[in-house]
């Protein structure tokens, strides 16, 4: 069994009335990445830390890719697991390269072999070797600080990455072009992405499985448009906003809905593949004639978009 | 008033010559039991302030300890361990021990107890071993306000470092009583010029060391 699985996880703090965590069980696929969502104290990163064993089960048993994780080394875990947390962390007296290179020169990788992650990841991260390789994380602005914290998670190649509400703190805009980071630094190197938050507009925009807690139950684990479609309860609903059809437009694609190119494509709009709808609701009403034209990613017209496509059952 | 001050600097400056072999052996003394006093006190405060850091019961025991031996001046330590040890180095070095405890422990617990508990979760959370997070991560933060406390200690071991002649274990202080009692200040400024120019080097050397280790912050 690949992957993460949770069964029947629970932990209870002494002197706490209610379990933090009570009964969860579900599996994040291998190269999936799954959000666990809730409000405060619902138990999300109490779940999360459990993984890389900061925090100890009190029932139930977490397996990475088929291991008891209790049954491995306690450090030789946690160097096979990335992780990134709100705070940053990052080391102030190391400099950014000696950040990245720490797990690497704990795993005793040689040198050369160090160096040259270093630098590939932070191209990765599109930070230039040459000017911050050397700076350390006061001279870092707070979006770069948090780059430099997901390059040094990933710097061990890790399978799999927990990563604890790691934009919390940082900027509208910031956070906005981190995600897009994430998205396609997750299409590229597939990884299995544990990643707890409480916007529910990060969760929709990163996840492909949503897991939403609440008093520490596992309320409902789906896929972000089935929960828009099909919310387990009135908590859900109201959590996500699932009645909002623009939130509903945000988790859908352009190929999921288009339809036979039958206009001259050379007048319309294009859009991708794999654009989501509300961006392509927008350019619709920005349109002269409300349709617009669906490439591929060598450009060629696969298909059209009109606002009919957009109201759908 | 001037020249009176030159000329006491100048007879100062003759004595020292015409006594130059007594000089060597009283700054060599001197050295001898600040260094000593000093490598105590890091010895034990550091490791301590270490594990006060860790455990708020035991900081509280230990720095009201430290902090209730401080207000006890280091005259009345000497006169007090004199029916013990009697006039030897030992009384004098235990005064100025626990003269060098109270600054060094303090900052050693404030520098540990200061590094951000997020920093630490990374690192443990990354799979540093405990040893690891306190020899590459812990001591390397905690360093600069550690050598703050050594800096404090030090000068106050240095410049008490000359009550030992009171107790006939020599030092830099002999020549201090002595002008005190011969009533010549040329005399008393043989110690005590050597003393605040040894207080102003052990400033500059370590901080120098904490330039050298500060991290931008």
């Amino acid at each position: 069994m690949q992957g993460i699985v949770f069964d029947k996880v629970s932990k209870q703090y002494k002197n706490a009335a209610a379990p933090a965590v009570n009964q969860v069980s579900f599996t994040v696929d291998p190269g999936s990445l799954v959000v666990l969502l809730g409000p405060s104290g619902c138990g999300k990163t109490t779940l999360l830390k459990m993984v890389n064993r900061l925090f100890e089960p009190s029932e139930g048993t977490i397996y990475l890719d088929g291991v008891n994780i209790r049954d491995m080394e306690v450090t030789a875990l946690r160097r096979q697991i990335g992780y990134v947390i709100q705070q940053v962390g990052l080391f102030p007296h190391m400099t950014v390269a000696e950040n990245i290179a720490l797990i690497p020169s704990l795993l005793k990788w040689e040198k050369p072999r160090i160096q040259s992650r270093v630098d590939e990841l932070l191209t990765l991260i599109h930070l230039d070797p040459l000017e911050y390789r050397d700076r350390y994380p006061a001279q870092l602005s707070g979006g770069q600080q948090q780059r430099v914290g997901l390059a040094r998670a990933l710097a061990g190649d890790p399978n799999v990455l927990l990563m604890d509400e790691p934009f919390g703190a940082i900027d509208a805009i910031t956070r906005a072009s981190l995600q897009q980071e994430v998205m396609q630094l997750q299409n590229q190197l597939q990884k299995t992405v544990l990643f707890v938050t409480h916007d529910v507009e990060e969760a929709l925009l990163l996840a492909d499985k949503i897991a939403i807690l609440k008093e520490g139950a596992l309320v409902q684990y789906d896929t972000p448009w089935n929960l828009l479609t099909n919310p387990a309860d009135e908590f859900v609903r109201e959590l996500i906003n699932a009645d909002d059809r623009i939130r509903q437009l945000t988790v859908l694609k352009a190929k999921d809905v288009m339809i036979k190119p039958s206009h001259h494509e050379q007048v319309l709009k294009k859009v991708q593949q794999r654009t989501d709808l509300r961006q392509v609701l927008s350019l619709l009403l920005s349109s002269p004639n409300a349709v617009v034209a669906v490439t591929d990613s060598s450009g060629k017209v696969v298909g059209e978009i009109s606002l009919q496509q957009l109201v759908l059952e | 008033m001037f020249t009176n001050l030159i000329n006491t600097f100048v007879l100062a400056w003759q004595y020292t010559l015409s006594h130059a072999d007594e000089f060597i052996l009283a700054l060599r003394e001197h050295l001898f039991l600040v260094t000593i006093s000093m490598i105590v006190g890091i010895l034990v405060c550091v490791p301590l302030g270490i594990w006060t850091a860790r455990s708020k019961r035991i900081a509280t025991a230990a720095l009201n300890t430290v902090n209730t031996l401080r207000v006890i001046p280091s005259l009345a330590i000497l006169f007090l361990l004199i029916p013990y040890l009697g006039l030897s180095s030992t009384s004098a070095l235990i005064a100025l021990i626990v003269l060098a405890l109270p600054p060094i422990l303090i900052n050693t617990d404030a520098a540990f107890r200061g590094i951000s508990p997020a920093i630490l979760e990374a690192a443990r959370g990354m799979g540093m071993k405990p040893q690891q997070i306190l020899f590459q991560i812990e001591f390397p933060l905690a360093a600069p306000v550690i050598l703050t406390g050594i800096r404090i200690a030090a000068v106050e071991v240095i410049a008490s470092a000359t009550l030992a002649a009171f107790v006939g274990s020599g030092g830099l202080g002999i020549y201090i009583t002595r002008g005190f009692a011969l009533y010549d200040y040329s005399i008393l400024f043989v110690g005590a010029v050597p003393v605040a120019l040894l207080t102003l080097f052990s400033e500059g050397i370590i901080s120098g060391a904490q330039k050298l280790i500060q991290y931008p912050q």
